[in-house]
């Protein structure tokens, strides 16, 4: 549970973390619904056989990439990602914290450097006007928003590196 | 350093990280750009960054994984776990073992509409195991099966590992659900024979209560043919080729969330819920997925992938023995190892030593037959101990039983599996033989 413990600035610190990334998740989890209503609208008219929807899969693609950049801050918060302690479960407690906040600042520098790329990718596609082939929609700006979210997710896991040192779970 | 053995230290390092607690994810992203960086230089590694990860996930082929757990959550939300499971022990709940029966069976229902063993592990689990404790069952019993019934999640199309499998061997994926049907209905029937031979020879694990009457047959079933008719729909209409698995994976979710609201058993608060178990499952999976793309790519740079299939090939081993040595392998990494980072990571390697061999099948058959081969041993890993998943899962909700006690149930069903196993790799026909009539 990512209920916040620890006590005052540091409680409210994690609280605000969990408010932040679960409102970016859920507008995640909403274009994916959006999409999947986009399908079965599509699916529906070519079985009624009254036309189809041209280039829904760029749709579903665009919502995707959109859909999984703004979860992954939220699994970060909730620790969600997958790891293995089998072999550190005898190391005392701090030491596996500590351990855990260097992968954060590992991860938060990954990010980081994702984000950058992706910015400049972005960058390259707006100057360019690359846009999708069916329905012409402009790539750049979708580029963008998912370079900010991977921006997001480089913070959120620095944040959680401090939180991780600050406040004992 | 040549590429193959900046390749072989590539993977120590990336275990080793492991082993120290780094997400699995993040040592591949890691161990991956290394690698990549000193065989080709920086700035082509940059420019890789610029565009790769955005269409690594723009990619309408994994839009299913999300679908598919959202269709899930929500059919958990709904209680649709609770109904199938009243729905088939009121059936067959009377006979001794036949609460555990009725669990294989709704897991067997709820796995067409479920691609993922945790999630159908943790449903069953909070739904069941009341259940399980009032009429008296051997805890250690119903936690075993239960876990070992979350893995008809997967085994079952749909199947996010099977996505996965398709994705990383360029295979279809509406051909690897078909094939998965024989196998899935095979384990769930295995497991059901498991436990009647468990309960004949300790009844004590298995009270006998009363049969229950023909009202509550009926009514049960009522509750449940919404999810039937959703699972056949999108099953069905995949494996017909009517929509592609993107189609059925938005069909279901779309469907789900319809039934939940028509029922009045989903409201705001579940729908937020079935959002968020959805962004943080596909985040896991997704950032793990990144990693093997990275990391893929640095082992394409290395040449392993083509040195290793050679060298196989060219030991001029008996192919089968071959594949028993892979699934050997993949049981024993399986155990300690995370299984969706465990086929990632493998597979770059293992299927085109698999596919070069001459199996008297074409290369298709082949990667398909593997694929559920691959399932299978998956399957396994996630109930066998030291590090079974679905046991970690089931042990979170029923604090109270001893992880060994879980273990020691979940044992006679491994047994069953290893049966299953062996006869798909020696009888390819019971995955291929659906493919081939379907297509």
């Amino acid at each position: 549970m990512s209920e916040a413990r620890g006590s005052g600035t540091e409680g409210g610190a994690r609280l605000l973390l969990d408010r932040l990334t679960r409102v970016v998740a859920l507008a995640g989890g909403l274009v994916s619904l959006a999409a999947a209503a986009v399908v079965v609208y599509s699916v529906t008219v070519r079985g009624l056989g009254i036309g189809s929807v041209p280039g829904d899969f760029e749709l579903v693609q665009i919502a995707t990439a959109l859909a999984v950049f703004s979860f992954l801050p939220y699994t970060q918060a909730r620790r969600g990602n997958i790891m293995v302690d089998t072999f550190t479960t005898r190391l005392p407690p701090a030491v596996n914290r500590a351990i855990d906040a260097l992968w954060d600042l590992v991860y938060a520098g990954f990010a980081g450097l994702i984000a950058w790329r992706m910015i400049v990718g972005a960058r390259e596609s707006l100057s360019n006007g690359l846009n999708s082939m069916v329905l012409g929609i402009p790539i750049g700006p979708v580029l963008l928003v998912c370079a900010i979210l991977v921006g997001v997710l480089s913070l959120i896991a620095a944040w959680s590196a401090a939180l991780r040192l600050a406040a004992p779970e | 350093m040549s590429g193959l053995s900046v390749a072989i230290l590539g993977f120590a390092v990336m275990l080793g990280l492991i082993a120290i607690r780094m997400p699995v994810g993040l040592s591949m992203l890691v161990t991956g750009a290394a690698g990549y960086v000193y065989l080709s230089g920086w700035s082509p590694f940059l420019a890789y960054l610029k565009t790769n990860p955005y269409y690594q996930f723009a990619n309408y082929t994994l839009s299913v994984i999300p679908l598919f757990v959202l269709m899930g959550a929500f059919a958990e939300r709904s209680g649709l776990a609770t109904a199938l499971f009243r729905a088939a022990s009121a059936f067959v709940g009377h006979r001794r073992g036949g609460l555990a029966m009725g669990l294989i069976g709704a897991c067997t229902a709820f796995g067409a509409i479920c691609g993922s063993s945790v999630a159908t592990t943790a449903t069953f689990g909070r739904a069941t195991l009341p259940e399980f404790r009032r009429y008296r069952y051997d805890e250690g019993f119903a936690t075993g099966a239960i876990a070992v019934g979350g893995t008809l999640g997967i085994l079952i199309p749909p199947s996010v590992i099977l996505v996965v499998y398709a994705i990383s061997t360029e295979q279809n994926i509406a051909k690897l659900f078909q094939a998965a049907l024989i196998p899935g209905l095979m384990a769930a029937f295995f497991y059901c024979v498991v436990i009647a031979l468990v309960v004949s020879r300790k009844p004590e694990l298995a009270p006998r209560h009363e049969r229950a009457g023909a009202d509550e047959r009926w009514s049960s079933l009522a509750k449940v043919w919404p999810v039937v008719l959703v699972a056949l729909v999108v099953v069905g209409g995949i494996y017909g080729g009517i929509f592609t698995p993107t189609e059925g994976a938005a069909v279901g979710a779309v469907a789900m969330l319809l039934i939940g609201l028509a029922t009045r058993t989903l409201g705001w608060t579940g729908i937020k819920e079935s959002l968020l178990q959805t962004a943080e499952t596909s985040g896991m999976i997704f950032i793990i997925l990144l990693g093997a793309e990275i990391f893929d790519a640095f082992l394409a740079l290395s040449q392993l992938p083509t040195i290793a299939a050679e060298w196989v090939v060219g030991l001029g081993l008996p192919p089968y023995a071959v594949v028993a040595l892979l699934l050997v392998f993949y049981i024993i990494l399986g155990a300690v190892m995370d299984e969706l980072a465990m086929i990632l990571l493998t597979l770059p390697v293992f299927f085109p030593i698999v596919t070069a061999l001459d199996f008297g099948m074409t290369t298709e058959d082949v990667a398909i037959w593997f694929g559920i081969l691959v399932l299978i041993v998956v399957g396994i890993g996630l109930t066998a101990p030291p590090i079974g998943l679905n046991v970690f899962v089931i042990s979170s909700i029923a604090k109270t039983v001893p992880i060994t006690r879980t273990y020691a149930g979940v044992l006679p069903f491994i047994a069953a599996d290893i049966l299953r196993l062996a006869l798909v790799v020696a009888f390819p026909s019971l995955a291929l033989i659906i493919v081939r009539l379907l297509n």
